[in-house]
């Protein structure tokens, strides 16, 4: 098996982003109104971000990160790929919501049992 | 029923999903606590690999299958108990569902396939499963039946007793004990 970091549309790139987002800020224990005033922008913003519906800007994400006490790049996701050759033929599609960091212990795990393999 | 008066209901547990579990003991020969769920991995055919997640927003475990040989993922930063149930656990997903791969984190849960909505059912039922593998219902009852017999009656102590026993956390036992319908003395 192979693994990539697979590059996804912008949709998918949303949603994942707010699923990241939103798991977040339950881990701190906000309300959706309560980072939006952290953040100094409104609600409904949080919530069509939370829900893929809007994409958020560099700065914005800097400052979202900050008010979850949060490292910007734990609010990235990244997909982990796998080369399917399945019966599908297609690659499956993975809708990921997990960190960087739980992204890289995924791939490790992977690589360390093909290298046993080997 | 017995003498000391256990009583086991299903908790909230499908009868699949005991049955699954009960099966993989029987076939593997297991007989008496604590339950080897890393030697049934490798008797299913899975490779197990350990990996520390420290701190921030950990990951438990992870199951892959693909191409070769299946591999369970786990977090080896976690206490031993945790690591065990973490296995018993990813086993549960092979045993019982479809997806390629699932990764277990405590606020996000991961897989790979077409339908969101299953999920949280298939978290459910794995950890239904681990909680009957690790704590099956038969060796409760005779573990229980002795503790019962050496007058140990201390809610807390016979907690701790299955724990090590069985080589799960305390609040897996609890959580298990309820499920079963078995009420302890407070």
């Amino acid at each position: 098996m192979w693994h990539r970091i697979r590059v996804m549309d912008e949709e998918s790139i949303n949603k994942a982003f707010g699923a990241r987002l939103g798991a977040e800020r339950k881990k701190s224990l906000l309300t959706q109104e309560e980072l939006s005033r952290r953040v100094g922008i409104g609600r409904t913003t949080i919530a069509n971000i939370e829900r893929g519906r809007q994409s958020v800007s560099v700065p914005l994400l800097y400052r979202l990160a900050a008010a979850l006490g949060v490292a910007p790049e734990n609010l990235l996701p990244q997909g982990v790929e796998t080369n399917s050759s399945g019966a599908d033929g297609s690659g499956s599609s993975e809708e990921s919501a997990l960190s960087g960091r739980q992204n890289t212990w995924v791939k490790e795990i992977l690589q360390e049992s093909r290298n046993d393999e080997k | 029923m017995n003498g000391a008066g256990i009583k086991m209901n299903n908790g909230t547990v499908e009868n699949r999903t005991i049955a699954e579990a009960d099966e993989l003991l029987e076939k593997f020969g297991v007989e008496n606590p604590p339950v080897p769920v890393d030697r049934l991995a490798d008797f299913l055919g899975i490779r197990v690999v350990y990996k520390p997640y420290e701190d921030g927003d950990y990951v438990s475990g992870m199951l892959y299958r693909g191409e070769g040989r299946p591999v369970i993922g786990v977090n080896s930063a976690h206490h031993i108990h945790r690591q065990r149930f973490t296995i018993a656990h990813e086993i549960g997903h092979f045993v019982l569902h479809e997806g390629k791969m699932y990764v277990d984190t405590p606020t996000v849960r991961f897989r790979d396939s077409v339908s969101g909505l299953a999920i949280d059912n298939e978290e459910i039922e794995a950890n239904g499963f681990a909680a009957e593998l690790l704590l099956p219902r038969k060796f409760l009852e005779k573990s229980l039946e002795g503790l019962f017999q050496r007058k140990i009656r201390d809610r807390k102590m016979i907690v701790e007793k299955l724990s090590s026993e069985y080589k799960v956390s305390c609040q897996t036992v609890e959580f298990r004990l309820k499920n079963l319908g078995v009420l302890l003395p407070e």
